[in-house]
C-alpha cells in the first residue's frame, strides 16, 4: 500500500514509512472529506448553496487537497455573485493539481479570457463594499441607490440581496424587503440569513416554504427592480379580489398632485382651435368685407372707364365713317373731274381736228415778223404757243431762228434736229442741214 | 427583534481583485493531515 500523504510505502504497522501518517487514519479522513463533498454536491444540485458551501468547507478540512471539493466550492461562489472568491479556490486547486484534468484551470481561464468581465467582478466588489460602508455609516440611501444599481447588473448577487433587504427591513418596507429575500431563496434555496430575516418578519415557517415554492418562478438572470415581481394571472386575480374584499368601495381614492405638464398638449391643443375660432368667426368677416368693397369699387371704376372709352369709340367710329363719306364723294367728284378733263380735251381735240387752224399760222406768221424785228424773246413764246396748239414745221424753224438770234445754239439745234427727224421733207431742210453741218 | 447595526456588522466586504493574491496565500486551511502532522512532530519532539 502507498500512503495517502507522500506515496511511500506503508509500513506492517499501519504507518508510513517516510512521514510516519496512520494510513487507516487517513484513509478514514479522506473518506469523511468525499462524504461531505457527496454531501455539498447534492445540496448544490437543489441549489441550497448555503448548505453545500458548509459540507465542502468540512470536505475540505478533512482533505484540503479535495480538488473536486474546491473546485464546486469556487463554482458555487462564482454563481453566489462572488467571483473573486471561486478565482481563489480555483487558483488553489490549480495549484495542487495542475494541469487540464483539473476543471479549475479551465475555469480560471475562461474568467481571464473575458477582461472585461473580470473587471465587472472588481466593479462589483468595490460597489458592494462602498454600499455596505453607507449602511454602517448610516447614509442608508447612498446605499439603497448603490445596491438597486448592483443588482441591476449583477442579478445573482446574494450577498447584496441580503443587505438591500437588511436595509428594507431597517426601513419598515417588509414588502421590498421579502422581495430581495425571495430572488435570495430563488438563488440559495437555504440561505439562512433570508429564512432568518423572513422569521424576523413574523412570516411562519409554511409560508417560508410557500415562498421558497413561489421563488422558483423568479427568473434569476432577469435585472432586479423593485417593482418586477412575478405574479401568476390567478394569484394577481385572488389578490385583486382579497383587495377588494378589504377595502369594499370604501376608498375616494388618494390624494395625487395633478401632473399639469401631461396637459399641456391638451391647453396648447384647445388654444390654438380657439385662436382659430376667434379669427374665422371675428376676423375674416370684417377682412373679407373689407376686400369684397374695395373689389366692388374697383369693378365700378372700371365700369366707368369702359364707358368712357365705349363713348369715344363710338365717336371715332362715327367720326371715321363720316370720314370715309367725304372720301368716298371726293373719289366721285376727282372721278366726275376726271371725267370732265376727258371730256373737255376731247372736245379740243375733236376741234383742233376739224376747225381749220388760223391761229398757228397768224402766230408762226407774227413769230416771223418778230424775228426779223429781232425780238427773239417774243418770236420764242410765240413759236411755243403755236407748238402746243399744232407741232409743226414752220413753228420749229422760227424757234430754231430766234433761239440762234438770242444765242441759244443748243436749244436752237434742238428745234431744227426736231425738223430734221419728223419733218425730213420740209423746205426748211435744206436751209437747216448747212446749219446742223456746221 | 433584528438590530440593524448589528446585522450589518456581520456583512464582510466582498474580495477584490486586489486582494485576491493575499486571499490566496493566507487560506492556510489545517486538514486532518496538517493536524496529524504536527502531532507527530511533536510526539519526535517529546521523544527526543
Amino acid at each position: 500500500m502507498e500512503c495517502l500523504n507522500c506515496g511511500a510505502p506503508v509500513l506492517e504497522n499501519g504507518h508510513c514509512s517516510r512521514c510516519g501518517m496512520n494510513y487507516k487514519l487517513l484513509a478514514k479522513a479522506y473518506n469523511t472529506s468525499n462524504h461531505y463533498y457527496n454531501l455539498g454536491l447534492d445540496r448544490a444540485s437543489v441549489r441550497d448553496l448555503t448548505g453545500a458551501i458548509d459540507a465542502l468547507n468540512l470536505a475540505l478540512k478533512y482533505n484540503k487537497q479535495n480538488i473536486n471539493a474546491r473546485n464546486l466550492l469556487g463554482l458555487i461562489y462564482y454563481e453566489m455573485g462572488e467571483t473573486v472568491l471561486g478565482l481563489t479556490q480555483w487558483v488553489i486547486s490549480s495549484n495542487y493539481l495542475p494541469g487540464e484534468g483539473n476543471r479549475a484551470v479551465r475555469y480560471i481561464k475562461e474568467v481571464q479570457a473575458d477582461s472585461d468581465k473580470l473587471e465587472e467582478a472588481n466593479q462589483l466588489a468595490k460597489q458592494f463594499n462602498q454600499a455596505l460602508m453607507h449602511a454602517r455609516q448610516g447614509t442608508k440611501d447612498l446605499a439603497f441607490i448603490q445596491l438597486k444599481r448592483i443588482l441591476a447588473n449583477y442579478p445573482h448577487f446574494v450577498k447584496g440581496y441580503l443587505l438591500l433587504a437588511l436595509l428594507y427591513l431597517d426601513n419598515g418596507n417588509h414588502d421590498k424587503a421579502k422581495k430581495a429575500l425571495k430572488r435570495v431563496l430563488r438563488i440559495d434555496k437555504n440561505n439562512t440569513l433570508a429564512v432568518r430575516y423572513l422569521a424576523e418578519m413574523g412570516v411562519t415557517p409554511r409560508e417560508i416554504i410557500d415562498i421558497k415554492e413561489r421563488s422558483r418562478r423568479i427568473d434569476v438572470d432577469s435585472a432586479y427592480t423593485d417593482e418586477d415581481q412575478y405574479k401568476s394571472e390567478l394569484e394577481t386575480f385572488v389578490q385583486k379580489g382579497l383587495d377588494d374584499i378589504d377595502n369594499p368601495d370604501l376608498s375616494v381614492g388618494s390624494y395625487q398632485e395633478i401632473n399639469h405638464n401631461r396637459f399641456n398638449l391638451v391647453y396648447v391643443s384647445v388654444g390654438l382651435i380657439l385662436g382659430v375660432l376667434t379669427f374665422w368667426l371675428l376676423v375674416l368677416p370684417t377682412k373679407l368685407n373689407l376686400v369684397n368693397k374695395e373689389k366692388r369699387n374697383q369693378q365700378l371704376a372700371y365700369s366707368e372707364e369702359i364707358s368712357e372709352k365705349n363713348v369715344t369709340i363710338s365717336d371715332l367710329e362715327n367720326q371715321v365713317s363720316g370720314l370715309e363719306k367725304q372720301l368716298a364723294e371726293k373719289k366721285a367728284q376727282e372721278e366726275a373731274a376726271k371725267q370732265d378733263t376727258k371730256d373737255s380735251k376731247e372736245a379740243f381735240s375733236v376741234i383742233c381736228d376739224h376747225i381749220p387752224n388760223t391761229a398757228y399760222d397768224a402766230l408762226v406768221a407774227e413769230a416771223a415778223k418778230a424775228i426779223t424785228a429781232h425780238e427773239y424773246a417774243k418770236a420764242i413764246d410765240l413759236c411755243n404757243v403755236a407748238l402746243q396748239i399744232q407741232e409743226g414745221a414752220d413753228a420749229y424753224y422760227n424757234l430754231g431762228k430766234a433761239y440762234l438770234g438770242n444765242h441759244n445754239e443748243e436749244k436752237a439745234k434742238t428745234a431744227f434736229l426736231n425738223i430734221k427727224d419728223n419733218y425730213p421733207e420740209s423746205s426748211h431742210m435744206e436751209e437747216i442741214s448747212g446749219y446742223l453741218e456746221e | 427583534m433584528i438590530n440593524f447595526d448589528e446585522e450589518v456588522r456581520k456583512f464582510k466586504p466582498c474580495l477584490e481583485v486586489s486582494q485576491a493574491e493575499d486571499a490566496i496565500y493566507e487560506n492556510d486551511v489545517k486538514d486532518i493531515t496538517d493536524v496529524l502532522e504536527e502531532m507527530l512532530l511533536q510526539l519526535n519532539q517529546r521523544e527526543k
